[in-house]
């Protein structure tokens, strides 16, 4: 057991962070989170769709964990770690027992029951639901377990607190993590925090491309600082771009793939800048491209074909208006389709002001999932195969404390920040299940590996105070380097023009010379931001301070995907490279780890062969479209 | 169109013992703009109309898809999350915008408030499920569709404080709860688990500041983003309280 | 708040036990008696207003039922005010909606009701001169005549104190009839919108009739055809005024 004086960090309170609070507190040991903004306002509330979990209903119809797992690496291109999707699976039901124990209002069928409903990826009804809001549903039900853990003193919460970077101490058996150096975003006050184990539960980093369907937290920056500080990035090259959003002055907002479903049409003006309204224009210039370039599937081609064809039309000036917008039309379709779309309806109608049953809505592809991150490790074992099984189990050991560790020893990422579970693309649904399994799969491993490090005689309170002490220093320095720049750089506008660059350049199609002169922008980005200036100086809740400190981490985050991607090469899930069209599995079954190299201050890439203990890869095609 | 702008009037404030002043800034006209994007704007371009440099504006939010609840704010007089104010809309009524921090909250900065009060109360009246623990036990009890849909609404409360701004009870004065945390009562009493519960957060709803702080105004079910009935949450927290104290009273606790 | 004992805390119950007599003695006794009150008034229109009175005067220990009235208004009135005063900030101007503008009228008739009250009892009951009228006690002629029917409506029939009654009586009624629809939410009766809303307009109803008393009471009032007997025995009365005092 752990001792009580040793304390957990964990950074980030959405359904990753405050899982492994509760399952850390529940063993006894104290939690000390810290998130940027009340936890209950994380980016998990933004989930709209479910949780998928192998069930009863979908077991009698041959439907098996199992089943679950093969539709998940097949979905990830077989780029995801195998035993830890096995683990996920295998604990998907009981998670939602567990959920469901919580008192998340589940959508019911008339005996009672949990409800299901069909999501992509699978032919089987496996995904639970609750309304169109289930992660906020999910998010509220454990923040509401955290504030009965906050009640009883075993965890204490640091809202509004920025983590800055990890405390890491270069011993003689390697590296070790401390804890952490985190902000008062009110007060800006900067503290050390000691912990013999540092979780980082901070999510993806959809702002790196602009505007995308991340809430405004969702930076990458605290992964970013992890990077810097040694921590190994995987796969950050795989980020996933949702076919239809809602493109926004501020941000993109989902529009669900079941406006297309029920009948939603893709099209375009023939006529490049043609500036008649959608419902002016005849059926006879309007170019329904999916439907012409894929008959069979028409507009419910696979979400990366249809995004990759969206933005060719717009790259090639049929755009709206010339611009980056194509018309997703359910103008013409019956009354009671029209009814059953009333919820998606009703959030295009609130953002944009237009009825989307009188007129056509303006779509985008745009980034919304961040499948590669920290990379980090796991204990695997042979399981008993369960019924449903087919062949040889090979899973998670329970508590094994190196289980979603980083490569920094006590540093563990868990959730969208970790990137084990999606391999290539993530299937829809699958996002919640990784989160919450992460935190209550994991949080006995963080508890054991306390154990381990009081045993070692190694814990946090050997460590002389000096040690924090010139942390903190280092961040107090780096604020009032920020604070004293005159160079007259504006970091929104930086910002903006990075996340341009990426989403042009790094997202849906990525070429090779684009990739090369995005890479070559990123030095001078990195120049520039030395000469960024803050319009605010002031030491009181200073969020200009913030934004640009997070922007210098977000430039090399984003040289990492780059990097990434531009090795890669080959295309496999999200990642297409038109010169390289096809999977290469022989080059690339294989994880892209990046480490930063501080002394010239850029990514150094490897690989590491992902084994495929129980699912042989085969071609990712879903009934061929060709 | 190029040179349309925006008059923006923005209530500032330096820090918690400041006191306010009004900036205006103008902002170049786009089509579907709201209000995130004009406070996107000034942060980049943190200029007034007259052509002050001043700081950028400090205000709090996170998804910009009205499920989180952080940025609120009180819009030409009327509290609301700002991502999902259309400017488009709101110069449909007023040739500016007013942008005001809520009230009912001390301002730390800006338009930035501290909504702690609204957290602590939810501490205080026991707003959780009291499970066993993280183990795998089962599955929870079943549920009609019916009251699935009765907790369902309840459960959309994003803690974004619209309520209580509105609210004539409840004021930095006093240590009324409000409709939002009142509602949570209700939604966990109703819970057949959560109901193990119920007499501590009733206990609660009974001290000075819980459910008989109530005024009836009915402003809260007219502003929630959520359309939560929470005036119904109210009434059948009365009930609640009523016979809750009935029993105690006879039972001689 | 955060114990978990079963039991209220003996400040949740001092506090939860206040607010409920409050909304109770709204009805039970003040209401009630205001409707008994109304009902008696509107014979001043309909029927034998003299009748009514005798019978209130004769009824047994008049004393500890005025005095139990008394008591339930003090303290209706004392927590209204309490309640009313102590950090509550009306919004109506800035959030006009109907409930709104009632909950503020709720409190401004409340207050508007207790002067009114204590004006009206003055003058009738304790026989303090208003309007140029001291109001006898008995309401009977030095030769034991009947005078209540023609004294009030002597008092009433100056357009100042008909205004001033129509206000304070009709304060009362909004402020009963208002109170009735708040306290079935306030003690669970009326949860659903549907069941505010059908209740409500019960309340209304009701503040309907007993408006329409008030107003039937004034009408008849200035109807009232003084006769010269009662002129005279009303005038003798108010001679012997400062002997009436002594009783």
């Amino acid at each position: 057991m752990a001792s009580p004086n040793q304390r957990v960090i964990i950074v980030g309170g959405g359904l990753a962070g405050l899982g492994a609070a509760v399952r850390i507190a529940e063993e006894g040991v104290p939690v000390d989170l810290f998130s940027m903004v009340p936890v209950k306002r994380s980016h998990s509330v933004c989930a709209q769709g479910g949780i998928n979990a192998c069930n009863d209903v979908a077991r009698q119809q041959g439907y098996s964990e199992w089943q679950h797992m093969d539709e998940t690496l097949y979905g990830g291109d077989f780029l995801n770690h195998q035993p830890p999707v096995y683990e996920m699976t295998h604990w998907a039901p009981q998670i939602i027992d567990l959920l469901d124990r919580m008192g998340v209002p589940f959508n019911r069928t008339p005996e009672g029951r949990r409800d299901l409903r069909l999501f992509g990826g699978s032919l089987f009804k496996r995904t639970h639901f609750s309304g169109a809001t289930t992660g906020q549903q999910l998010l509220y039900a454990l923040d509401e377990q955290t504030r009965r853990q906050e009640a009883a003193g075993m965890v204490h919460k640091y809202e509004f607190w920025e983590f800055l970077w990890p405390i890491i101490e270069q011993t003689d058996d390697g590296p070790l993590c401390h804890g952490i150096v985190a902000q008062d975003m009110r007060t800006m006050e900067i503290k050390s925090f000691k912990a013999d184990a540092t979780v980082l539960a901070t999510g993806g980093c959809g702002t790196i491309f602009g505007k995308s369907t991340n809430s405004v937290i969702c930076n990458g920056a605290a992964a970013a600082r992890a990077y810097r500080a040694g921590a190994w990035m995987g796969n950050a090259e795989f980020i996933q771009v949702h076919p239809t959003a809602i493109p926004g002055e501020d941000k993109c907002r989902l529009m669900s793939e079941s406006a297309r479903g029920e009948g939603g049409r893709v099209w375009v003006p023939r006529k490049k800048d043609d500036d008649r309204a959608p419902g002016d224009i005849p059926e006879d210039e309007r170019w329904y491209f999916l439907e012409e370039k894929y008959p069979k599937y028409g507009n419910l081609v696979p979400r990366d074909i249809a995004t990759r064809e969206i933005f060719f039309m717009c790259q090639e000036g049929y755009g709206i208006g010339g611009g980056r917008m194509v018309y997703l039309d359910c103008t013409a379709l019956p009354d009671e389709t029209k009814k059953k779309l009333d919820g998606i309806f009703e959030i295009y109608e609130k953002f944009t002001g237009d009825d989307p049953r009188e007129i056509a809505m303006r779509i985008f592809p745009s980034v919304h999932y961040t499948m590669g991150g920290l990379w980090t490790t796991y204990s695997s074992e042979e399981k008993q195969p369960v019924h449903g099984d087919k062949g040889k189990a090979v899973g998670m050991q329970l508590g094994a404390p190196d289980n979603m560790m980083t490569n920094i020893p006590g540093l563990y990422a868990f959730g969208e920040v970790n990137y084990q579970y999606h391999g290539g693309t993530r299937l829809g649904a699958n996002a919640l299940l990784s989160c919450i399994f992460d935190g209550i799969f994991c949080g006995p491993s963080v508890v054991n590996y306390l154990a381990d490090r009081r045993e070692a005689g190694n814990t946090v309170d050997k460590v002389p105070d000096t040690f924090f002490a010139e942390a903190v220093e280092t961040e107090q320095k780096k604020v009032e380097h920020l604070v004293a720049g005159k160079g007259g750089e504006n970091p929104y506008v930086l910002h903006e023009e990075m996340g341009n660059w990426m989403t042009d350049y790094c997202t849906v199609v990525r070429d090779d010379a684009g990739m090369k002169k995005l890479l070559e922008q990123l030095q001078t980005w990195k120049s520039r931001y030395e000469n960024v200036s803050l319009s605010d100086t002031a030491m009181w809740t200073n969020q200009n301070l913030s934004f640009t400190r997070a922007l210098g981490d977000m430039i090399r985050y984003a040289e990492a995907i780059v990097v990434g991607a531009l090795a890669r090469t080959e295309s496999r899930g999200s990642h297409y490279r038109p010169d390289f069209p096809d999977r290469d599995d022989r080059q690339f079954q294989q994880t892209t780890i990046a480490s930063y190299d501080a002394e010239h201050d850029r990514p150094d890439v490897r690989y590491e062969y992902i084994p495929v203990p129980m699912v042989e890869p085969r071609a990712r095609t879903y009934g061929a479209v060709k | 169109m190029p040179d349309r702008t925006i008059q923006l009037k923005i209530k500032r404030q330096d820090d918690q013992s400041a006191s306010p002043y009004w900036q205006t800034f103008s902002i170049p006209y786009r089509p579907n703009m709201n209000v995130i994007s004009c406070l996107q704007y000034i942060a980049a371009h943190p200029t007034t109309a007259d052509g002050t440099e001043t700081t950028p504006v400090v205000w709090d939010c996170s998804c910009l898809e009205e499920v989180c609840g952080a940025c609120t704010m009180v819009i030409n007089g009327e509290v609301r999350q700002s991502c999902s104010a259309l400017v488009d809309r709101l110069l449909e009524e007023d040739d500016s915008i007013k942008l005001e921090p809520m009230t009912k909250f001390p301002v730390v900065r800006d338009l930035f408030v501290d909504r702690s009060r609204l957290f602590e109360d939810l501490k205080k009246t026991q707003g959780w499920v009291p499970i066993d623990g993280l183990y795998s036990l089962g599955p929870g009890p079943w549920e009609s569709p019916a009251k699935q849909d009765t907790r369902y609404d309840l459960s959309r409360c994003m803690s974004c404080g619209c309520c209580l701004e509105v609210c004539p009870q409840y004021t930095r004065n006093n240590n009324f709860v409000g409709a939002a945390v009142i509602s949570q009562v209700r939604y966990f009493n109703t819970h057949p688990i959560g109901a193990n519960n119920a007499a501590e957060r009733l206990n609660a709803m009974m001290e000075p500041g819980g459910i008989s702080d109530c005024g009836n105004a009915q402003n809260c079910v007219k502003v929630c983003p959520k359309d939560i009935p929470l005036t119904e949450s109210i009434a059948d927290v009365g009930r609640m309280t009523t016979i809750h104290s009935i029993k105690q009273f006879f039972r001689g606790e | 708040m955060t114990q978990s004992s079963s039991s209220p805390s003996s400040a949740a119950r001092f506090h939860f036990l206040l607010r409920r007599l409050h909304s109770l003695s709204g009805l039970v006794p003040v209401g009630v008696f205001l409707c008994f009150h109304l009902f008696t008034n509107f014979q001043m229109l309909t029927g034998d207003f003299q009748h009514e009175v005798d019978f209130i005067h004769a009824m047994p220990a008049l004393f500890y039922v005025e005095l139990a009235l008394w008591l339930s208004i003090g303290f209706h009135a004392a927590l209204g005010c309490y309640y009313t005063f102590s950090g509550v900030k009306p919004n109506a101007a800035a959030y006009n909606y109907e409930s709104n503008y009632r909950y503020v009228l709720q409190r401004v008739t409340g207050i508007i009701a207790l002067v009114f009250i204590f004006i009206h009892v003055a003058h009738f009951r304790w026989r303090i001169e208003m309007f140029g009228v001291l109001m006898p006690f008995y309401a009977k002629g030095p030769g034991g005549e009947d005078l209540a029917t023609a004294t009030t409506a002597m008092s009433l029939q100056h357009i100042g104190a008909t205004i001033f009654y129509l206000v304070g009586a009709l304060s009362a009624v909004f402020h009963f009839a208002n109170g009735l629809w708040t306290m079935a939410i306030t003690w669970g009766v009326t949860i659903t919108v549907g069941a505010q809303r059908r209740w409500g307009k019960m309340c209304l109803g009701l503040g309907v009739v007993l408006a329409l008393f008030t107003i039937g009471a004034l009408i008849g009032a200035w109807r009232y055809e003084i006769t010269d007997t009662e002129r005279a025995a009303f005038e003798a009365l108010q001679q012997g005024a400062e002997t009436m005092k002594g009783h």
